[in-house]
């Protein structure tokens, strides 16, 4: 199923589910795993994860009049409620945020030879991206952790998808300016 | 760059299980949760009233039983 297909499918639950919130039930199976994983994966706890994305789809069936048409889907405007429910446990908890990086998302972030353990890396982009600003630290989280697409990014922050790249590709760049002189190759 | 800096963790990857998502996914209680919200708010504080002092009923009769038996 395209793109568009899914979106038009969704349109219609939505309306449905705006007159009958049990009319929610397929949106909420179609996105529960993608949410769930988001941020179970950003907190890495499983109860706190359940509790949390349980408020993500409560506040998406209330505010589901709110939902405004857009060519995705409301997977993007899910993810938007999410970020906004971990934004906020994080600034109550003062918890470290997690983002969980494969050793091939580790050498994005980095100009560097194979012979730095990851482990190292990690913890030396750790103390970077702490160094970042929330919208920045979210930017990445999303991209890597959540794999949203540039297009779904975009409409996550309000900008085109060119405009989104863009901001990654400078975000990049900038982690890898700052990256520590001793470990440059 | 913002003055309130969160602290980051980058962790090792790990999948999650679809059993623990299959877990964690409970629609009826959204749903009950979603309705329980609609309730006009005199309806739901009478809810509450009532189930405060069904609790509190719970608690004397048990402590009556208890002196009666001679427990004290």
């Amino acid at each position: 199923m395209s793109e568009y297909q899914i979106a038009t499918t969704e349109l219609e639950e939505i309306a449905a589910a705006i007159q009958h919130p049990q009319a929610f039930e397929p949106l909420y199976k179609r996105h529960f795993p993608a949410i769930y994983s988001y941020i179970r994966k950003s907190t890495g706890n499983k109860e706190l994860a359940a509790d949390l994305t349980s408020d993500v789809f409560y506040s998406a069936i209330v505010n589901l009049k709110q939902f405004k048409i857009n060519a995705f889907g409301i997977r993007p405007w899910l993810f938007k409620i999410a970020l906004n429910q971990l934004r906020m446990h994080f600034r109550k908890t003062a918890k470290a945020m997690h983002i969980p990086l494969s050793e091939n998302h580790l050498m994005e972030f980095v100009v560097i030879d194979q012979n730095v353990e990851a482990n190292e890396l990690r913890q030396i982009l750790s103390n970077q991206l702490s160094q970042l600003s929330e919208e920045e630290q979210e930017f990445i989280q999303l991209r890597f952790v959540a794999e949203c697409s540039f297009k779904e990014l975009g409409v996550i922050l309000n900008v085109s998808e060119d405009a989104a790249k863009m901001r990654m590709s400078r975000l990049l760049d900038k982690l890898k300016r700052n990256f520590p002189q001793s470990l440059k190759p | 760059m913002n003055e309130n800096k969160r602290k980051v963790e980058i962790t090792q990857p790990s999948e999650v299980d679809q059993k623990e998502i299959e877990k964690a996914q409970d629609f009826s209680r959204l749903i009950t949760k979603f309705d329980e919200a609609k309730k006009p708010l005199s309806q739901r504080r009478l809810f509450e009233y009532k189930q405060r002092w069904f609790f509190l009923g719970i608690v004397i009769i048990a402590l009556i039983i208890m002196l009666l038996l001679g427990y004290f």
